[in-house]
């Protein structure tokens, strides 16, 4: 059964797509046997969140984007090791984790590109408000912080799933989560 | 700006930058993987052991363990600054990390990738006396090296010794090397871990924190939880740094949980070992523990895993398997065969026979008491909370309650099976709430206290009103009026916004639609 593979207004999508966690796990029996439609349909429900997350970790859209990439073909290449056991976005996400781990650390030896590419990225925002809140997630939020609260609001995991892919205590996300909302709200009234 | 509006705007920021790479992901050639990566599924954590016989000194820790998934092996060099290594079969180096920022020093922007293990070494203690960490005043070097097959892990340490000492000779300092004393100890700490029922990772802690406290023995410490160990440890002030993998932002009961796991996760081949010949249960019996407990017999379940892990020290069995649409979740204890814990989830429940509109309200606990046990398990008092709403629903074809109610500035939402009364699912999210000025306009009445009580009848003046909320919902679900049964609709806020939830089926399927009862908005569409 392929949830959510439907065409939807596109306000609606992003509506939706925050709520989209629930994978069928057939799927990578039958990415595994080379079923692009069973592949379309992962990366329409999963691809999102995995972009989004890689993101909120890089903070560049070309390099979220390799990530994303990177992360589909380990799914191809590794469908058929999948075992079932109820967490496939975790099992995703955290993928797209250690890939973004590993990019960081080619990146990190160079902090005025990260500064610049992070500036293009925004270049692509349309919307001046959407730019402004993501540019205060890029900015004023810790590195820990911005990645709860997107993979929150983009992946629609429960807090306690964003604490196992994050290595983290609950109550650290939790706490975090709801410090850095209060931290964006308060920085962009003052810009209002 | 709310917290709902920032957190749209980030999801509309972010679909204007998601590419589509879909048809290149869908056409390059991907070679199916032998096995999977563990490094992909979790980032491997190394503990550092070592430090007590060189104190205050510099020391190299070499751990060497064949990584079960990919036959590679993974190095760590802890001289304070940490930096992990991981090589292929034929010791080049696959990946460098600095795991601390003395680390990174190290590193100074080296690419090691796909050098030899003997270069690499050469290289980074060249950067360690470059950059201080190795002097002629001091240079003591603690070299470690952990693996099961004990000649490969002494052939390795001579010839990282014998690099090291080269590497020194060449800037004219010369080192005291002291060999690793993991495996001198490890029979002996196997046998303690054995004897005081705990993990070897948890023994091999204590062996190192003993060196620290001498006032207090290993054995007293064995019986003691992480916990107390980490009171012990703050109380003693003892600076555990150097014998635990550590990380500033965790906790010290972190560091040393962590650490144990660690441990004894790269000793798992040494431990399925250590079972073969001790008191454990086998996963046979594990498997057979949970499937009567679960009252299933042995062929009907599906996908059946025992995997030995350790839990807070303690060795258990993880018993997963599929018993009809259910998957059950077992940890026992791998000694004595108790049940530690069990849990199932239902999944991908399809009904054979169409799912009852109206609930058997008599075989059901009730909301009355679904509200009570959410509000206990939260650890709030009826008084203190606003009840939004109590109600039947239906989730994977079990019968649940959903229970929201707001406490201070949390909204908590429970799930409870409405048979038996246990806790499905928890969560709380920290809001905004502020009852008597709630959006979108003064004149809304604030969401009623009562728990039966439903939310505030909107103002056929300012929302749409039910039946056009209804009418969105069928032209969103693309069906007819007439073809959906069990249509309920109900009026609530959720996050400060007016929205209609409405929820119906057709045949098995079931639409559940959230439209924002002011402009008409699709909020939430989802189909199970």
């Amino acid at each position: 059964m392929c949830l959510f593979c439907m065409a939807l207004q596109y306000d609606t999508v992003k509506n939706v797509r925050s709520k989209m966690k629930i994978i069928d796990e057939d799927l990578f029996y039958r990415i595994a046997q080379g079923d692009m439609e069973a592949l379309r349909c992962l990366y329409d429900i999963a691809g999102y969140a995995v972009f989004g997350f890689a993101l909120s970790m890089l903070k560049n859209k070309q390099d979220a984007e390799d990530i994303l990439q990177d992360t589909f073909l380990k799914i191809r290449s590794a469908a058929h090791l999948y075992q079932p056991r109820g967490t496939p976005m975790a099992w995703i996400l955290t993928m797209t984790r250690n890939f973004c781990l590993m990019k960081l650390r080619e990146n990190q030896k160079n902090q005025c590109i990260e500064q610049n590419m992070m500036e293009n990225t925004l270049q692509y925002v349309q919307d001046n408000t959407n730019r402004v809140v993501l540019e205060a997630a890029f900015s004023i939020l810790t590195d820990e912080e911005r990645r709860i609260v997107m993979l929150h609001v983009l992946s629609g995991l429960k807090h306690r799933e964003i604490a196992q892919i994050l290595e983290l205590p609950l109550s650290t996300v939790l706490s975090k989560n709801n410090r850095a909302l209060k931290k964006m709200k308060q920085y962009l009234q003052k810009g209002e | 700006m709310d917290e709902q509006k920032i957190k749209n705007c980030l999801q509309n920021a972010v679909e204007d930058l998601m590419p589509d790479v879909f048809d290149k992901i869908a056409s390059a050639t991907v070679i199916p993987e032998e096995r999977l990566d563990r490094n992909m599924e979790r980032k491997k954590k190394i503990t550092i052991l070592g430090g007590s016989l060189v104190a205050a000194c510099l020391a190299i820790v070499v751990m060497f363990g064949a990584l079960r998934a990919t036959g590679n092996s993974l190095i760590v060099i802890d001289v304070n600054p940490s930096v992990e290594l991981v090589t292929n079969q034929s010791e080049k180096v696959k990946r460098v990390e600095a795991l601390n920022q003395d680390g990174e020093i190290i590193l100074d922007n080296m690419d090691l990738k796909n050098v030899d293990l003997n270069v690499a070494v050469n290289a980074l203690t060249g950067s360690m006396i470059k950059h201080g960490y190795l002097s002629v005043d001091n240079a003591n070097v603690l070299v470690s090296v952990q693996n099961k097959d004990q000649q490969k892990a002494d052939a390795l340490r001579s010839v990282v010794v014998s690099d090291i000492n080269d590497a020194l000779a060449n800037y004219n300092v010369t080192a005291t090397v002291y060999n690793q004393t993991i495996s001198d100890t490890k029979e002996d700490l196997v046998a303690f871990a054995k004897q005081n029922g705990i993990s070897y990772g948890k023994a091999v802690f204590l062996y190192n924190l003993a060196q620290k406290i001498p006032t207090v023995t290993m054995e007293q410490m064995a019986s003691m939880s992480i916990q107390e160990l980490s009171q012990m440890v703050q109380t003693n002030k003892i600076d555990i740094r150097d014998i635990v993998y550590y990380e500033y932002d965790d906790t010290i009961t972190e560091n040393i949980a962590d650490t144990i796991d660690n441990i004894n996760e790269m000793n798992y081949n040494t431990m399925l070992a250590d079972i073969s010949g001790a008191n454990y249960i086998s996963e046979a019996k594990a498997k057979e523990i949970a499937m009567q407990h679960a009252n299933v017999p042995a062929k009907e379940t599906k996908f059946i895993i025992a995997k030995l892990d350790w839990e807070d020290g303690i060795p258990v069995y993880e018993v997963e398997f599929y018993h009809g649409n259910k998957e059950y979740d077992y940890e026992i204890n791998a000694t004595n065969g108790n049940i530690i814990g069990f849990d199932y989830d239902a999944e991908y429940y399809t009904p054979q026979t169409p799912v009852p509109q109206t609930p058997q309200q008599n075989q059901y606990i009730g909301e009355a008491k679904a509200k009570e046990i959410a509000l206990q398990h939260a650890g709030v008092s009826a008084k203190e909370t606003q009840i939004l709403f109590v109600k039947q629903d239906w989730d994977d074809g079990v019968p649940v309650y959903e229970v929201e109610f707001y406490h201070g500035n949390k909204e908590y939402d429970y799930e409870i099976n409405a048979t038996n009364g246990s806790i499905i699912g928890f969560d709380y999210d920290a809001e905004q709430y502020v009852p008597q000025a709630p959006t979108p306009t003064p004149q809304t009445p604030a969401p009623a206290p009562a728990q039966q009580a439903p939310a505030p009848a909107p103002q056929q003046n300012q929302y749409i009103g039910e039946a056009k909320a209804k009418q969105i919902a069928l032209a969103q679900a693309g069906v007819s009026a007439n073809s959906v049964s069990g249509m309920k609709i109900k009026f609530d806020y959720d996050d400060g916004y007016a929205v209609y939830e409405i929820e119906f089926r057709q045949g098995a399927v079931e639409y559940e639609c959230d439209i924002d009862a002011v402009n008409g908005n699709v909020l939430k569409f989802e189909i199970d």
